[in-house]
């Protein structure tokens, strides 16, 4: 039973990346302007300068192997294809199933997986060290919240959580520069080191990264945690409305005992769900934050990306993006079907 | 001179980082003097760090870093020998010039008049289709596939250089006469050579780059060779780019050791790490920014005079386009161009828009560069009755009565008005317009592109595309000759610089006279007609000409020189001569390393100088200060962590005392 579930989970993971990929390709080259135009503004180039260029960059070859019309009598498919290989779709997945993702326009040619590999590092930094505080400090925020509803500290947290959840990342995120980087001087404007710093040992690396850590971290950790926290009290009163509860309470089991086998663990389950989602968000949700603190990550890679038209680095950056939600959402089903046997069958 | 740039066309990402960095320490550059590392702020990003492929300002801003110009620039701009040629001399079409003697590459290779002579003849070269030879290996106009023969044109021209070798001044050819004298001869005697913004490259590299590669991507990474005062060492797409001393640099060593070019994501954030102490020096201010910033104590607001300016650009394109063109014929009207112009209160936009930074615009010569500016012949005032007086006569009227005018083939009027994403001067400039031409009955859409669509909107079919806008709002910046604003409204410019297509012959002959001109005065009275003529044709509505807004902090370093020191900037300024200016605060300028002092090793002047000075207690102590804010950082994160596993302790023992109850 266990094996075909994750078999089946497995299998739709699968069929969802593969549309992405697909869905993504397509859209991408619908957007306007060319990307051997954006490569090469010298507007005196020559008709075979570009053609070779184009060349070069694989941009010659149909798009996709049969070609899609539409005009004023609807859309039609025309020109069956002679070859189902010869196009740019088909290389681009034989390719991205030998994990080669190409090479990036914008960086002139290096390769993408390259560039990525090396945004991601401080992303996952940055998003991770937020998810963790977020998820400990929302979480147990909002677990007392619903324990104590209606109380003074219910309505500070609630109300503290709603003005956090409603902020905007990039508007929090100004915020605190405002306050804590250019009023207090406490902590860096942006990026990630000092640049030409010289570190008389990795320790003092780690610190200044620590230190250029702390306000990006704290507005991914303060905008996650009203939105954990808001959905933990309202999950916890909801399983205090529960009849096992009121048993537990019938059985005369001490109050901090129910909240932490009874109401604990079952309330638990839509957070994992919202956690597993906002995992998969990951690059997606860096975007602002990035933006704000110019920290140099998969958010600011994916704008510039989108800027220079640079199809194969967006074509990477997205396939990340989907392959971290889908896995995200396998690892929900997964922990779901740990913490709850009945989702299992 | 000649500056073909986009205004403003940047934005930038911005980011220090090393990656992967905590799994990885370790790789570090040498000792940093904080002190000595002059931190500059910019919204705009360089495009290239290969001179033949910069188009944007902040790429300028490298090359006059990593090279020498020919001819460089004087304290106001001023044609002056701070570049290759300590002296020149002009007999007819042919100009001499002296090259500077004992001039070495940063890689330490000598440098003479035969570099400055190869970067002419290579950049000449390239814009010649019959060229044959190294450079080009299979000839430099290869027939394209199925073609019997070429084009005609160059393959890969360095246009950017080459088309005003070839176009402007018509280089006729490049002589080296021995290892300090270099004779260029043009097809008329002209001053204009002696603009040529042109950086001189070393031979010993650029020889073995094929045109193909010099056009595409030949030197996109550091570190780069040049004679200028600091070289690219180090550039980080989206992040920074770090610019080391040239220890073999020919003239007066700088103090500053190290510039680094730091890339921003949004201005807000930038002016805030100029008050935070995070950079000394800003490019980009937004006009709401300026006045707050200029108040800061240790903040000194730069205003510089701009001569480039922002316009509404018509497409009028002569003909129709198949699948692109304007939307409507009405833009190829001079008259209906004119009654459009006077429902434009240019008081009010910059007033509004620029928060008075600038001078309502109207010829194409701003008023910043008086020695050829004249004020317009048949001004039009802002009057809105008068210009819907003007279209009805013109023949635009609204005949079925709907609230807005036809064209004179009958069909609704929608005007398109595009804009870069650049600026929020644009936006706001453009919703005042669509309010006042809305009033008049005509209706506009307003839409926002990047930059590099916007530009691949605007090839003609010249340049492979099909035009497809009707008007263009966008700006120009300019230098002090405004030779090259002139040339972006002769017809050979379609296609390539023009963004309104205008074609008139008889602004072209008067292009070509102005260029050829003996005296200033002849000059100036060729441009005045031009200026007219543009402004009566109105392919252009200049909006105004805006200022050059920077801001720098004057804590830490002192001489931030001016170029040119009335109304001019101290950084992005053609000119270079801040950086070389740049000392500590409380230091005299004598303190700097002494010229005279052998400076074959490059770290041995500015250390020796040192650079800790009275009085500087927060301003450099970056290191020291910032060990407080890393304990509260610290003790906070552990705290927050603490409280999580406590919480999360709690959750865990469920699991296991679960079969207890």
């Amino acid at each position: 039973m266990g094996s075909r579930f994750l078999l089946r989970r497995a299998g739709q993971a699968f069929l969802t990346i593969l549309f992405v990929l697909v869905l993504n390709f397509i859209l991408f080259r619908s957007l306007p302007g060319s990307p051997e135009r954006i490569l090469l503004r010298n507007p005196r180039i020559s008709a075979a300068s570009l053609e070779a260029q184009r060349e070069r960059w694989g941009l010659n070859d149909p798009l996709l192997p049969i070609s899609v019309v539409i005009d004023d009598r609807g859309v039609r498919l025309e020109d069956f294809p002679a070859s189902l290989t010869d196009n740019q779709l088909f290389s681009y997945l034989v390719a991205t199933a030998q994990l080669d993702l190409g090479l990036s326009f914008q960086f002139r040619g290096r390769d993408v997986a390259d560039v990525i590999g090396e945004r991601m590092g401080p992303t996952l930094l940055l998003f991770g060290l937020g998810e963790i505080i977020a998820i400990f400090v929302g979480l147990g925020l909002g677990a007392r919240a619903g324990w104590r509803r209606g109380t003074a500290s219910d309505y500070l947290g609630t109300g503290l959580s709603l003005v956090l959840y409603s902020m905007p990342y990039f508007w929090l995120g100004m915020i605190l520069l405002i306050i804590f980087a250019a009023e207090l001087r406490w902590f860096p404007t942006s990026g990630m080191v000092t640049p030409g710093m010289d570190y008389a040992s990795p320790l003092d690396y780690v610190a200044d990264v620590a230190w250029h850590l702390v306000l990006p971290v704290a507005t991914v950790a303060l905008g996650l945690i009203g939105q954990y926290s808001l959905m933990m009290r309202s999950s916890v009163t909801e399983v205090l409305a529960e009849d096992y509860v009121t048993t537990a309470r019938a059985k005369g089991l001490k109050e901090s005992r129910i909240l932490r086998h009874h109401v604990w663990p079952n309330a638990l389950l839509p957070a994992v769900t919202l956690i597993a989602i906002n995992l998969g968000y990951i690059v997606a949700g860096a975007i602002t934050v990035e933006q704000v603190f110019s920290w140099p990550g998969l958010g600011t890679l994916t704008v510039d990306a989108l800027r220079t038209r640079d199809y194969p680095m967006m074509q990477g950056l997205f396939l990340v993006l989907s392959i971290s939600v889908v896995a995200a959402s396998f690892l929900a089903d997964m922990v779901y079907g740990f913490l709850d046997p009945r989702v299992r069958t | 001179m000649r500056s073909p740039l986009r205004a403003r066309l940047g934005r930038a990402l911005a980011a220090t980082g090393l990656t992967l960095a905590l799994l990885v320490p370790g790789v570090a550059p040498a000792t940093a003097q904080m002190s000595t590392t002059l931190r500059v702020g910019t919204i705009q990003e360089f495009d290239s760090i290969n001179p033949n492929l910069a188009y944007l300002v902040s790429s300028y801003e490298a090359f006059i870093l990593n090279y020498d110009l020919l001819v460089g620039f004087g304290p106001n701009l001023e044609y002056a020998p701070t570049g290759f040629a300590e002296s020149w001399t002009q007999d007819g079409n042919t100009w001499t010039f002296t090259i500077r003697e004992g001039i070495t590459w940063s890689d330490g290779e000598p440098a003479d008049a035969s570099d400055v002579a190869f970067t002419y003849q290579y950049l000449l070269d390239s814009m010649d289709p019959e060229y044959t030879g190294p450079w080009a290996p299979d000839g430099n106009d290869v027939p394209g596939d199925g073609e019997a023969e070429g084009d005609g044109a160059a393959d890969n021209p360095l246009s950017l250089f080459g088309d005003f070798l070839v176009s402007t001044i018509e280089l006729q050819s490049v002589e080296l006469v021995d290892a300090t004298t270099v004779r260029l001869t043009t097809a008329f005697p002209t001053s204009l050579i002696l603009g040529a913004y042109i950086p001189v490259l070393p031979e010993h590299i650029w020889d073995s780059v094929t045109f193909a590669s010099a056009a595409t991507d030949f030197q996109e990474n550091p570190p780069v060779v040049g004679t200028g005062p600091f070289q690219t060492v180090e550039w980080r797409r989206g992040e920074f780019a770090r610019f080391e001393r040239n220890p073999h640099y020919w003239g007066k060593q700088p103090y500053i050791d190290e510039v680094i070019f730091q890339f921003y994501a949004n201005e807000d954030a930038m002016g805030q790490a100029l008050k935070a102490d995070s950079v000394d020096y800003i490019r980009g201010v937004i006009p709401e920014q300026y006045d707050s910033l200029d108040a800061e104590a240790d903040i000194v607001g730069v205003n510089g005079n701009g001569a480039g300016w922002t316009q509404l650009a018509f497409n009028t394109y002569a003909t129709d386009i198949e699948g692109g063109g304007a939307s409507t014929t009405a833009v190829r009207d001079p008259a209906f161009r004119a009654a459009l112009d006077r429902a434009v209160d240019r008081d009010v936009l910059v007033d509004r828009v620029l928060n008075g930074f600038g001078i309502p615009g109207s010829t194409i010569v701003a008023p910043t560069i008086p020695t050829f500016r004249k004020d317009p012949a048949n001004p039009r005032s802002f009057d809105l009755a008068a210009a819907a007086a003007a279209l009805e006569t013109a023949g635009y009227v609204d005949s079925n009565g709907d609230g807005s005018r036809e064209d004179r083939e009958g069909k609704e009027i929608n005007l398109r008005i595009y804009f870069p994403d650049t600026d929020s001067a644009y936006p706001k400039s453009a919703q005042f317009i669509a309010d006042w031409w809305g009033q008049i009955g005509i209706p506009v859409s307003i839409q926002s592109f990047d930059s590099d669509t916007l530009t691949s909107l605007l090839y003609t079919p010249e340049a492979g595309g099909t035009a497809d806008y009707d008007i263009e709002l966008w700006g120009w910046a300019s230098g002090a000759d405004p030779d090259f604003l002139l040339s972006i409204f002769i017809t050979s410019q379609i296609g390539v610089w023009s963004d309104s297509n205008y074609s008139n012959p008889a602004y072209d002959a008067l292009y070509d006279q102005q260029k050829k001109a003996a005296t200033v005065e002849e000059r100036k009275a060729i441009i005045d007609q031009m200026q007219d003529m543009v402004y009566d044709d109105a392919p252009y509505i200049i909006l105004f000409y805006d200022n050059e807004l920077h801001a720098y902090r004057n804590d830490r370093f002192e001489g931030w020189t001016l170029q040119p020191r009335e109304g001019g900037i101290a950084l992005f300024a053609t000119g270079i001569e801040a950086y070389l200016n740049l000392v500590p605060v409380g230091s005299t300028p004598s303190a700097s390393p002494d010229p005279a002092a052998p400076s074959a090793d490059p770290t041995s002047s500015p250390d020796a100088s040192a650079p800790t000075s009275p009085g500087d207690g927060d301003g450099d102590g970056d290191a020291a200060s910032s060990g407080l804010p890393i304990i509260l950082a610290v003790a906070g994160l552990v705290l927050i962590l603490g409280i999580g596993l406590v919480a999360l302790r709690r959750g865990r023992t469920t699991a296991v005392d679960e079969d207890d109850d």
